[in-house]
This record gives structure tokens, C-alpha cells and sequence, in this order.
């Protein structure tokens, strides 16, 4: 009889502490402070190589625009619809400075039957102007759900972000990714074009580095041309900074700074 | 002295030494009604702003939509109609009574349900559907809906904390001291309508 007692009491404290944590902010996960992450992925989606990759990726972003993009993959969204989600969980977990808003929170929901399967692109405040709904719309369509279908998450979010971070660095502005994907979406064969394009281009450069190279240091043309290619990038090109130079810090991202979200940026389903 | 007056003068000194922590108390209370009363009121200009964003976007979305389906007259009428009520409830931030949230709020789902037989023209006019201008103003129609259920949910967390804060036993008492007849009454807040307020969001 005593033990009915006890483990009765036991189911109470459960439903009852099950009660208590229904609010809205305790069935968000957890961030856990010490691990440092700016990918959270409770679904597995990604191979641990793939993390530490993105990861990395998140912390060089957050280093060199300061602008906060954190990638979240979940099973459940809470009873909130993805917008609700992805905005409220940016606002509480404070990702992006203060004072400039510039956090993103890219969500994933990858469980679920068809059309239950979520994403959402939330822009915080200040960026919000750099990235319209329209545009995020855009993103999640061309770039997302496409891979996503495919079961190729990683790809879809690299290829986000690629898109994200220009924007967010108004390296060009939303018009031109809207011609773009419009193009592509038309053309079929344009990444094609963008490759060959980049391909010329980076030949033309050796060509004239080369060359200079050849004049002053008096060899051949086609010599130098030979040992750009053989020691990559002859004059200053090897230090390329930026995105590659993964071992400057490897460390941490230095926490969120509590940046505000509104409830911008857009969404689908696949 | 005697016994009496010393139990006399401890007495008055107790009542002065309440008195005046009381007083303190009272005057902390209305501090924090105010600051509690000025976060609602903040979370209102948001709710008022996203709704305003919506109302901005209603003319080009009409054109937009009159340019492929012209015919469709009773739903565009109604959408511009919907518009035109729906400019003439606004509530000011001192004055967000329940009944006047309720009003703004019927005034805004009828605007809601216009839009979403707007929406649903789309269905039968494929080159409305592949317009790129439309698609746009889709999104952003979207993404104006997802910012007004944010500011709706956010400004009811802050009546909800402002009306247990001035409804406790001991700083309605307080209140009544200092404040003024009606500085701080209750305040209304948006009743959730999941469904209707979703119900244009056409997935494909």
C-alpha cells in the first residue's frame, strides 16, 4: 500500500511539473552556454561533419559581419505555426547585437508527413530591410525546399546562406537576387553559365598576374603562368581571408547579444 | 513618565513608522503600474503598426489583382470596403478598454476575411497566380499577417501582466490612494482565432 502511495504522489509531481512546463518558453530547447553552438540540431539532420562545417561557417559569418545567423532543427513546433516559432525562439534565446537586431534564425522542422515538414527564414528587426519577406520567400523556395525534398539539408542551408550573407552584406540587394532566381528559373542551365563565367574570369586573372609576374621578375609567361597554377596564386592572392580562414579563431562566437525579432522573413512547407 | 503615555508614545511611533513604509510601498506600486501601463502601451503602437503595415499594402494588392480578374467585382468591393471600416476604429493607448479591443478586433477579422476571399480568387486565374507582382505582394501580405499575430501575442503578454499587477489585494489598495479615478482599470486583450486569422494562407 505504501508504495502505491509514493509512486502515485510521483505521477502527481509529473503531471503536475508536466503542467507547469507547457509555457510558451520552457518547450524551446534549451541553449546550453557552454557548448557554444550556432547549430542546433535535435533532428540529426546533418553528419557531425556537417555541423562542425556549418558551424564553423555561423561563427565566421558572426566574426566578420557581426550579423547572427543560427541554424535550429526541430521535431515539434510548440502548437505555434513556424513563423510564431522561429521569431519567438530568436527573441528569447537574444540572437543578434542590441541595438542592431542582426540576428537570423534559419528553422527547420524536417519531421511530419507531407506539408508538415516546416522551414522558416526570420530576419530579426535590422535586417529586415535587406531581407523582405518577399525575398526570404524566394530563398526558401529556390534555394531550401529544393535540397530539402531531396533530403539534402546541408546543401540547402549552405546554399541559403550564400544568398543570406550577400544580403545581409549588401553585397548586391534583393532586386538582383530576384532577376536571378527569375532567370534561372526560366533558363534551366544559368548555374551553368555563372560557372563558366567564374571560370573565365579566374583564368583571365591568372593571365594578368602571370604576366606582371613574368615582367618583373623577368621569367617567361608561360612559366609563371605554370607556377601560379602549380603554387595557387601568384602576388598576394594566397592570403585570401574572409570565409576560408577557418583557423583564425576557432574558438567560440562570443554568445547572442539580444537582438529583437518582430516576426518578418517568410516560410513553406514541403 | 508614566507606564501609559510610554505605551501611548511606542503605539503612535509604530503607527508613524507603518505609515510611512506604507507610504513608501504605495508610491513603488504606482511607479511600477505606470511602467507596467507604459509597456502595454508600447506593445499597443506595435499591434496598431503591423495592422497599419496590412492596411498599406490592401491598394497595390487590389490593383494588382483588378489588372487579371476584373469580374471578380463583389470581392474586390469588399476588400475596399473592409479597408474603409476597418480605418475608422482606432483605439488610442490610454483608452484600451476591453470593449474597444473588441471592436478593433471584429473590425480587423472582417478585413481578414475579405482578404482571404481575395486570396482565393488566385485559384481561378493561373496568370494571376504566376504574376510575379502578386507573388510578391503575397509574401509580404504573409509576412504582415505573421508580424500582426506577433505584436497581437506580445501586447497580450503585457495586459496579462499589467492585470495581475494592478488587481492584487494590497496595490489596488495602494493605487486607490495615489492614483486618479480611471489611471488604471483594466485593459483588454485580443482573443485568439487561429483559424480565421489564418485562413488565407494558401499552401501549394
Amino acid at each position: 500500500m505504501m508504495n502505491f502511495k509514493i509512486i502515485g504522489f510521483l505521477l502527481y509531481l509529473c503531471l503536475f511539473s508536466g503542467l507547469i512546463s507547457e509555457a510558451k518558453n520552457d518547450c524551446f530547447p534549451q541553449r546550453n552556454e557552454s557548448n557554444d553552438s550556432l547549430v542546433y540540431d535535435k533532428s540529426d539532420i546533418f553528419s557531425p561533419t556537417e555541423e562542425s562545417a556549418l558551424n564553423e561557417r555561423l561563427i565566421q559569418i558572426s566574426k566578420n559581419t557581426s550579423n547572427q545567423v543560427v541554424v535550429v532543427v526541430v521535431n515539434d513546433l510548440c502548437d505555434m505555426d513556424n513563423a510564431m516559432y522561429a521569431t519567438e525562439l530568436g527573441d528569447t534565446w537574444g540572437v543578434g547585437r542590441k541595438g542592431k537586431d542582426n540576428g537570423i534564425i534559419i528553422l527547420i522542422k524536417p519531421t511530419g508527413g507531407k506539408g508538415e515538414r516546416r522551414t522558416f527564414i526570420a530576419p530579426g528587426y535590422g535586417l529586415e530591410g535587406v531581407i523582405p519577406d518577399a525575398t526570404a520567400k524566394l530563398v526558401v523556395e529556390n534555394e531550401m525546399i529544393p535540397n530539402f525534398k531531396n533530403g539534402q539539408f546541408y546543401k540547402g542551408v549552405d546554399a541559403a546562406l550564400d544568398v543570406l550573407v550577400s544580403l545581409a552584406k549588401k553585397e548586391y540587394n534583393y532586386q538582383a537576387y530576384e532577376n536571378n532566381v527569375r532567370k534561372r528559373n526560366k533558363g534551366g542551365g544559368s548555374a551553368l553559365y555563372l560557372l563558366i563565367l567564374v571560370g573565365v574570369f579566374y583564368l583571365l586573372a591568372r593571365i594578368f598576374s602571370s604576366r606582371s609576374y613574368a615582367q618583373t621578375n623577368g621569367t617567361g609567361f608561360w612559366s609563371a603562368f605554370m607556377m601560379g597554377s602549380l603554387f595557387g596564386g601568384i602576388g598576394g592572392s594566397s592570403n585570401r581571408g574572409g570565409w576560408d580562414d577557418f583557423n583564425s579563431g576557432g574558438g567560440g562566437f562570443g554568445g547572442f547579444g539580444g537582438g529583437g525579432f518582430g516576426g518578418g522573413g517568410a516560410g513553406g512547407s514541403w | 513618565m508614566k507606564k501609559s503615555s510610554i505605551i501611548i508614545l511606542s503605539v503612535v511611533g509604530l503607527v508613524v513608522i507603518i505609515g510611512i513604509s506604507m507610504f513608501f510601498k504605495a508610491t513603488g506600486t504606482y511607479d511600477k503600474a505606470v511602467g507596467y501601463q507604459e509597456t502595454t502601451s508600447q506593445a499597443w503602437g506595435n499591434v496598431e503598426a503591423t495592422y497599419q503595415r496590412r492596411m498599406d499594402l490592401i491598394p497595390n494588392l487590389v490593383s494588382t489583382v483588378k489588372g487579371f480578374a476584373a469580374q471578380e467585382k463583389e470581392v474586390l468591393i469588399g476588400v475596399t470596403e473592409a479597408r474603409a471600416s476597418v480605418g475608422k476604429v482606432t483605439i488610442d493607448a490610454s483608452n484600451l478598454k476591453p470593449e474597444n479591443i473588441k471592436a478593433f478586433e471584429q473590425a480587423q477579422s472582417g478585413l481578414t476575411q475579405a482578404l482571404s476571399k481575395l486570396m482565393l480568387v488566385q485559384e481561378r486565374y493561373p496568370e494571376l497566380r504566376s504574376n510575379q507582382n502578386f507573388l510578391q505582394l503575397q509574401a509580404q501580405l504573409e509576412g504582415t499577417e505573421n508580424r500582426i499575430n506577433v505584436a497581437r501575442q506580445r501586447y497580450n503578454d503585457t495586459v496579462k501582466e499589467y492585470n495581475t499587477f494592478i488587481r492584487g489585494f494590497w496595490r489596488k489598495m495602494y493605487l486607490g490612494w495615489l492614483a486618479e479615478e480611471d489611471e488604471f482599470t483594466k485593459k483588454g486583450s485580443f482573443e485568439s482565432e487561429k483559424g480565421a486569422e489564418k485562413a488565407y494562407k494558401v499552401q501549394f
